[in-house]
């Protein structure tokens, strides 16, 4: 199973959503992180990680994938992009055609493949998204966050017949989310024709601003914070929605 | 076919089997190779303005709505038509209306980046392929061509030439589906209305339009849709 996480808006929190996601969904599961910003790594920064073998390595000179996974620390796995990495912002279909071998081939090791994208609507989130078999897109509150959630989901559903999506709302309480994705719902259902899914709201935390500046992630330092709380309902939803089952060796390891 | 790589495919032949071979011949067969790479670029290029020909860009054409397709990607293309050109060369001779078609190919050449394609497509048409590009990218680009085009003097002193050039643009999106001809034949309509609109405009340009970001718009309609979601509360 392979989910992307994307919003069309940078800076909505996507990053640290989706290490915390990927650490609650580990408690149950195998997961692995894929830093999908592939020229402007981000979740080893988070981390406060500095992984010898990135995709770069993988992608222009060669290693094989699995050199490039590390272990987070917090149960999960993560494969590691490099910054300022210019020929890797824009792949050519030869790196994409390399990487979607790679990343089917570690499929087969993970129950969850998690693909934490770059922001904006270019050709290479586009294809981490069209890779995957649900889109989980995070949107804040706010008018920009809001069409460009909607401005991806059109491309992606025009364009690409990607329908699987699931939408989020960051920074935001749940009565809040739930309004402004009831709207989002009924715009694109009147425009593109179909009803996206809900899966919930995290709500605006000072906790989770903190943990980013610390580099710990909010489900490690801070279990209780409203924020972390809302996170793990948030994969317990998902993976009840996704029909994961648990995998019984990784609750153990 | 692509002659390119099957000449590289030949050169690399040789260089594997040039310890067993006779070296004089290497040598010919070699030379034979630098000839035909060179022929072959020759064969691309449009003399007059240093663009690409017709030949080469409608095969540029056909490879990037495969590529569209086979990687899900969009590009967008400028039909670039000048106006009233007949009467330049009436006016002022066929060698002046060569400077023209120079000046405007140095032109549309500084304007646009080095993976887009530009061609000479005809007598005074110019196509721009623009790679990994949407609308809105493609549009600037024909904003920008229009505002230098009309701007520069293409005549010597003491005699000014000046001229404006009508435009269609699109982007070919690999779900529309649609084959290289049809596309072309789309945006030739556009570049038809940019015409009969009077001349000196780029098509379409639907005022309505709101384009929300690089790649893709959202219509009037959409963006007036997703506001309401801050304007009552339900």
């Amino acid at each position: 199973m392979m989910i992307s996480i994307t919003s069309g808006k940078g800076g909505v929190g996507k990053t640290s959503l989706a290490i915390n996601l990927a650490l609650a969904l580990a408690q149950s599961l195998r997961v692995l992180l894929v830093d999908g910003d592939l020229g402007l790594a981000n979740v080893d920064v988070m981390l406060s990680l500095a992984p010898p073998v990135t995709v770069k390595h993988v992608l222009l000179e060669g290693r094989a994938i699995k050199e490039a996974v590390v272990a987070s620390g917090y149960g999960f796995d993560i494969l590691p992009a490099s910054s300022g990495v210019a020929e890797l912002a824009q792949p050519d279909s030869e790196m994409k055609g390399q990487l979607e071998l790679g990343l089917k081939g570690l499929a087969r090791e993970y129950d969850l493949i998690l693909y934490d994208t770059g922001a904006g609507i270019s050709p290479a989130v586009l294809w981490f998204n069209c890779l995957s078999d649900y889109i989980l897109v995070v949107f804040t509150p706010e008018p920009t966050s809001i069409t460009d959630a909607y401005a991806l989901i059109k491309v992606l559903f025009r364009d690409y017949g990607q329908r699987n999506f699931l939408l989020m709302a960051n920074q935001a309480d749940e009565k809040e989310g739930e309004q402004y994705f009831a709207h989002l719902a009924r715009v694109i259902n009147r425009y593109l024709g179909f009803t996206p899914q809900y899966l919930g709201a995290v709500p605006k935390d000072f906790e989770l601003e903190k943990s980013i500046r610390l580099q710990r992630p909010l489900l490690v330092r801070q279990k209780e914070a409203k924020a972390a709380q809302a996170i793990t309902r948030l994969a317990e939803r998902l993976k009840i929605q996704l029909a994961l089952k648990d995998f019984p060796q990784a609750a153990l390891s | 076919m692509d002659i390119k790589r099957k000449i590289s495919e030949v050169k690399k032949f040789l260089r594997e089997q040039a310890p067993a071979c006779d070296q004089e011949i290497l040598h010919y067969l070699e030379e034979l190779c630098q000839l035909c790479e060179e022929l072959y670029a020759q064969a691309s290029i449009d003399f007059l303005t240093g663009l690409y020909n017709r030949r080469f860009f409608e095969k540029e054409l056909e490879l990037s709505v495969e590529r569209a397709k086979r990687d899900r990607l969009i590009f967008s293309l400028i039909l670039l038509d000048l106006d009233h050109f007949k009467k330049i060369n009436d006016r002022y001779g066929h060698l002046a209306g060569d400077q023209v078609l120079k000046g405007v190919g140095s032109l549309i050449k500084k304007s646009i980046r080095k993976i887009d394609i530009p061609a000479r497509y005809g007598g005074e048409e110019f196509a721009i392929i623009l790679p990994g590009t949407g609308f809105e990218g493609a549009l600037s680009v024909a904003w920008r061509l229009k505002e230098k085009i009309s701007e520069a003097d293409f005549g010597t002193q003491p005699q000014p030439i000046k001229v404006t050039a009508s435009m269609g643009l699109g982007t070919y999106r690999p779900l529309n589906g649609l084959s290289p001809q049809e596309f072309l034949k789309r945006i030739d309509a556009l570049l038809y209305q940019a015409k009969q609109a009077g001349r000196n405009q780029i098509f379409p340009r639907k005022p309505q339009q709101v384009f929300g970001n690089e790649l893709e718009g959202i219509t009037y309609d959409e963006k007036q849709a997703l506001k309401g979601v801050w304007l009552h509360d339900d």
